[in-house]
């Protein structure tokens, strides 16, 4: 049995704005459920808000719902395989950024004569788990490795960099990576203010196969 | 009952079932035993009654083979011509009340409840904090109550 809730806690906890917010653990949620069948303030508050949010969720506040462009922040569960393979495919990949970096980018770039270690952080959709801190890595640069899932095979995408309250850091149309590789990206960490938060989109583009998705981190202060 | 049972069951159909198995099972009940000991205790009986209803769903859902995630049943039941009129009039009450709110709200309302967006990446957009969160919304919904409430009473 739920602890009882009074209609001065309800209140002065907005309680119910926590339970349209989903903010509640279960016990709370049932305490203050059995509140509002039985206060008759609290049960119009209940069923003016329903209604709201339900006319919100229907598109009745001004926006068109347009089911496929929506950023989906779950993206389906994927194959396992994809965990496993990833690092493997980030490292082969690191490799190879760094050989093109001492190939191509030599003269941009003071001269590398020794391999480079760089140490990527892995960036998930937004929903899943805390926001990665991200440093500079060798050469001033921010190794993000973008776990796309398994979905992509080949094809284009997009993506934007976007610090979250305002002003956008970079943005391009490239290759998608191989199935199951995470796609690399290396940042000028000048582009970066430290301590700020910044937000990944990548769009399909076209490419059906990938899942629209915000990848958020911040850049740590060093 | 509603807000409750949306909580908690998925498709719109189930709910429906869910509000209509306890309205059904409170009216026997109240009919069996003639009257409620005290009257304030409906409430809870409702929502008592509504618990079983949803935790029996659940039990008769473990038992059957799910459906795919993503799989959500047409409802093709039809409400009849009064009661379909009848909510048209509220929704057209419940947009206007909606088109009142000032574009503030109604953006912070759609950011929680149509794009569904991340509560903490709204917070951050607007600077603010998750108990301010609260206090944004508590204002929108009392605006939005009281604006409904004028137009129902014309």
């Amino acid at each position: 049995m739920p602890s009882a809730m009074d209609h001065r806690q309800a209140v002065e906890t907005l309680a119910l704005e926590r339970y349209l917010l989903g903010e509640m653990a279960d016990q709370e949620r049932d305490a203050f459920e059995e509140h509002f069948f039985s206060c008759v303030e609290c049960a119009e508050d209940a069923r003016a808000a329903g209604t709201m949010r339900d006319a919100v969720a229907d598109g009745m506040a001004g926006a068109v719902k347009q089911p496929s462009n929506r950023v989906l922040r779950m993206p389906a569960p994927r194959r396992r395989l994809a965990s496993i393979v990833l690092p493997w495919a980030a490292a082969a990949s690191l490799a190879l950024v760094a050989g093109y970096q001492g190939l191509v980018m030599r003269s941009g770039l003071k001269p590398i004569a020794a391999p480079i270690v760089l140490s990527p952080v892995t960036l998930r959709p937004a929903s899943r788990g805390e926001e990665p801190v991200v440093f500079a890595s060798a050469g001033a640069m921010i190794t993000l490795a973008v776990d796309l899932g398994s979905g992509v095979m080949s094809g284009d995408m997009a993506y934007e960099i976007d610090q979250v309250d305002g002003g956008r850091i970079a943005s391009d149309r490239v290759s998608a990576p191989k199935d199951g590789a995470p796609l690399l990206l290396l940042v000028p960490a000048a582009l970066f203010q430290p301590g700020r938060h910044y937000v990944l989109r990548v769009k399909n583009s076209g490419n059906v196969r990938l899942t629209p998705a915000d990848y958020r981190f911040t850049v740590g202060v060093r | 009952m509603t807000l409750k049972l949306r909580s908690r069951l998925r498709s719109p159909a189930a709910i429906e079932d869910a509000k209509q198995e306890t309205f059904v099972r409170v009216l026997t009940s109240l009919k069996r035993k003639r009257s409620l000991a005290t009257p304030e205790t409906l409430g809870a009986f409702v929502n008592s009654t509504c618990n079983n209803v949803v935790f029996e769903l659940y039990r008769s859902g473990a038992r059957t083979t799910p459906l795919p995630d993503q799989y959500d049943e047409a409802d093709n039941r039809r409400p009849g011509a009064d009661s379909a009129m009848l909510a048209d009039e509220e929704r057209a009450l419940v947009k206007t009340a909606l088109d009142g709110l000032p574009e503030k709200d109604r953006e912070l309302l759609r950011w929680l409840f149509f794009d569904e967006r991340d509560k903490d990446a709204i917070c951050r957009e607007l600077n603010i904090d998750r108990g301010y969160l609260r206090v944004l919304l508590h204002r929108a919904k009392a605006r939005f109550r009281e604006r409904f409430a004028d137009q129902k009473t014309g």
